[in-house]
């Protein structure tokens, strides 16, 4: 992250008194800076959260959270509508009193400062333009409550509105204008407060799928082209798997795994995070005791871990299932449904009592009720606590294991889809057989 | 054909959903509205005599009479003292309850209270406050040792205290169309400029007040309807007096029409009485709706 723009400059004017750089040089941001001052603007921008809490009366709507960001950083906060999200995001952003807990920026403890003072901007999920100024009175609005001279609002205006592509529409009204333009003033508002932290709340969520899609590569490479640190709450986990540097899953008002988009995909820290990642989600199916170790509950025949993780959850994403003719190794299913999206297909799976999905390349021909069998690699195979959710150090066996115990190299796992091709039952997606990348956007 | 008879039949079922409209609007609005017009042509007829075509003759009269300039001076001064007023408290009272307090649904219950009354009693209440002897505000001056004034005895004083009456009625039904805009506000543009660091001072002349312009375009008419309209706490109060000096325009019509029988002068002072408010209200939308931002 090398893209740095003279954040410094706006903060010396408004709400840092002790920043040197005011008033040093008239040269535009938005712009690369020497290193030196770079890290020491760029340690003020540090977000830390330390067992913050909200709570109205008797409902909690956050509970004792804390993390950090680091500057630059782009951190989701994704969770189902009502995991305290939103509310973490307005804590931070002043807009909401936290019942509990400190609230860090940079070395200042705003915890109780009013919003103003934070040095952050945010884009709201409805944009909240004032309907009664034109798109350069919106973008400009905030620079001139800060007095910023005319001069230099006229340039930075020119400058943000280049940057947001919107030149063409400085005169226009918000109701004048597009979805995606909408969002975009709101952006640029955003951009020309010059506030090295910028707050989301659903900015995208009022966009058709796909402008969602435009707006969130504008989004991201704004973001990277500036070094802005982000916070981005969302429901959506496209948007968190694509844009964030790093996820923070939320429900019911606690954390429930902090990582990567790799780390929450490959290794979900709970049933939950398991089931809210991906599309298809992953699939939970319960594990019986049986005599050579835990199989899958109703389906006695084919053991899929040890002994210990009966009674337990097994999961495996829809992606990492291959499926291959009954006569082939593995556990017996049987084919409820395929549902053609297209690129792949959505195939609904019942092993013993239970209901699986597997996601396979192209549009497989299975008949409804025909007999298959399932294989993934011991590594797909995630267990969970059936109390708890959380999840457990146990490892799966290879299914595919009685035909060989060595893993498939991608040549080889070509030719077992070719041959489940030739057979007629079914044609694999072959593509997960050998290949570790995790393929979270495929 | 058929196309032409469904058309044809589209537009008289419109025109007969558009009927009872016409027929109330065509009677009670400009029916009398045309006959004010005529009858301000003419002179009365006494004594079953026919009326008598005069042409502007009335209108010649009225710029010569005396008593009408003083009236017409009384009106304005009332509406310059109750519109800007009524509307700065209405917006205030709106401002004020909007926000959160406890006890907030009791406070905008009782600012809406005065609006609920009838004239009559409401006047009648202000009888008792501005009575000379026993009147509430005289008892309170005079047991903080002053000399009590007679509100509305003393000609100096009499079309305050009328004005006064009439900003405690009107304000609070005015709120109410404040409050319904201010509450349409979304949030977020609040929050939006706090995050700027927006003084609320400030806030509220760039973006609360220009949002409710069309509410204070709204208002502002009513206001001015509101205040050539006024006859009924004039009877209860003051009756016009003393020496006209807190008479005002309508009730100088109605003085006219009943009390001096003069019916077709009653008729001339209306016309020109609708004449002003037209052209008011004309430049009031053209004027102020260029600037008046509609969502």
């Amino acid at each position: 992250m090398t893209a740095m723009p003279c954040l410094n400059r706006q903060r010396g004017r408004s709400m840092n008194p002790d920043n040197n750089n005011q008033g040093q040089s008239p040269e535009p941001s938005l712009r690369h800076q020497p290193a030196g001052q770079q890290r020491g603007s760029r340690e003020r921008q540090r977000i830390r959260l330390e067992a913050v809490s909200k709570q109205w009366g008797d409902t909690v709507a956050v509970d004792a959270i804390g993390f950090d960001v680091t500057p630059g950083e782009f951190v989701i906060l994704l969770g189902p509508s009502g995991c305290g999200k939103s509310t973490t995001l307005r804590m931070i952003a002043g807009l909401e009193q936290a019942s509990a807990g400190r609230i860090h920026i940079g070395e200042r403890d705003v915890t109780h400062l009013p919003p103003g003072d934070r040095g952050i901007s945010m884009v709201f999920q409805s944009y909240a333009l004032f309907p009664h100024l034109s798109v350069a009175d919106n973008i400009v609005f905030g620079l001139r409550s800060r007095k910023v001279p005319k001069a230099e609002r006229r340039e930075r205006l020119a400058r943000v509105a280049q940057l947001v592509d919107l030149e063409a529409y400085l005169e226009r009204k918000p109701a004048q204008l597009s979805g995606g333009q909408r969002q975009r003033v709101a952006l640029a508002r955003a951009i020309i407060s010059e506030h090295p932290i910028c707050l989301m709340d659903e900015p995208l969520s009022n966009l058709d799928a796909r402008l969602r899609g435009e707006m969130r590569r504008e989004i991201k490479a704004l973001q990277q082209r500036l070094g802005m640190t982000v916070i981005y709450v969302t429901h959506d986990q496209v948007e968190a798997m694509s844009m964030g540097d790093r996820v923070i899953l939320m429900q019911d008002g606690g954390i429930v795994q902090d990582g990567t988009p790799d780390e929450l995909y490959d290794r979900p820290a709970t049933a939950f995070a398991a089931g809210f990642i991906g599309s298809p989600a992953m699939n939970l199916v319960t594990l019986a005791a049986a005599a050579d170790g835990a199989v899958i509950d109703g389906e006695p025949h084919c053991s899929v871990a040890a002994h210990e993780a009966k009674g337990h959850w097994l999961g495996v994403r829809p992606e990492d299932i291959r499926l291959l003719p009954a006569d082939a190794p593995g556990v017996p299913a049987e084919v409820i449904d395929t549902e053609y999206l297209g690129a792949d297909s959505i195939v609904s799976l019942k092993v013993g009592g239970q209901r699986l999905r597997a996601r396979l390349e192209g549009r497989p021909e299975l008949a409804v009720g025909s007999a298959c069998c399932l294989q993934w690699r011991h590594e797909a195979a995630h267990f969970f606590d059936a109390g708890s959710g959380r999840r457990l150090a146990i490892t799966g066996h290879d299914l595919a294991a009685p035909s060989g115990r060595h893993r498939f190299a991608s040549g080889g796992a070509r030719a077992t889809a070719a041959t489940a091709v030739q057979d007629g039952e079914a044609r694999a997606s072959s593509n997960h057989a050998g290949n570790d990348s995790s393929g979270v956007n495929r | 054909m058929l196309i032409h008879n469904a058309d044809r039949r589209m537009q008289i079922y419109g025109a007969l959903l558009l009927l009872p409209a016409a027929v109330l609007l065509g009677t009670f609005a400009y029916l009398p509205t045309v006959a004010t017009l005529i009858n301000s042509f003419f002179l009365p007829g006494f004594r079953g005599a026919p009326p008598e075509f005069v042409g502007l003759e009335n209108y010649a009269m009225l710029v010569e009479d005396a008593t009408f300039w003083k009236v017409a001076r009384n009106n304005l001064l009332y509406a310059l003292g109750t519109i800007p007023t009524s509307i700065a408290l209405a917006l205030g009272m709106a401002l004020f309850v909007n926000a959160r307090l406890p006890g907030r649904g009791l406070v905008r219950m009782a600012y809406f209270t005065p609006t609920i009354l009838p004239m009559i009693a409401a006047a009648n209440i202000w009888m008792f406050f501005y009575a000379p002897q026993i009147g509430l505000f005289n008892k309170l001056l005079g047991a903080l040792g002053l000399s009590g004034v007679n509100w509305l005895g003393d000609p100096g004083v009499a079309l305050t205290s009328v004005i006064v009456m009439t900003v405690w009625k009107e304000a609070g039904f005015f709120m109410i169309f404040y409050l319904a805009a201010l509450q349409s506000i979304p949030p977020e543009l609040k929050e939006a400029s706090d995050l700027e660091g927006t003084s609320r001072w400030s806030f509220f002349w760039r973006v609360t007040f220009p949002l409710l312009m069309p509410t204070t375009l709204f208002v502002l008419i009513n206001a001015l309807i509101n205040a050539v309209r006024v006859v009924d706490h004039l009877f209860i109060l003051t009756k016009g007096g003393p020496n006209n000096a807190t008479n005002l325009l309508l009730y100088y019509v109605y003085e006219n029409a009943f009390s001096f029988f003069d019916r077709t002068y009653a008729a001339t002072i209306t016309v020109v009485i609708l004449l002003v408010l037209a052209v008011v209200a004309t430049l009031k939308f053209t004027v102020l709706d260029r600037r008046t931002h509609y969502q």
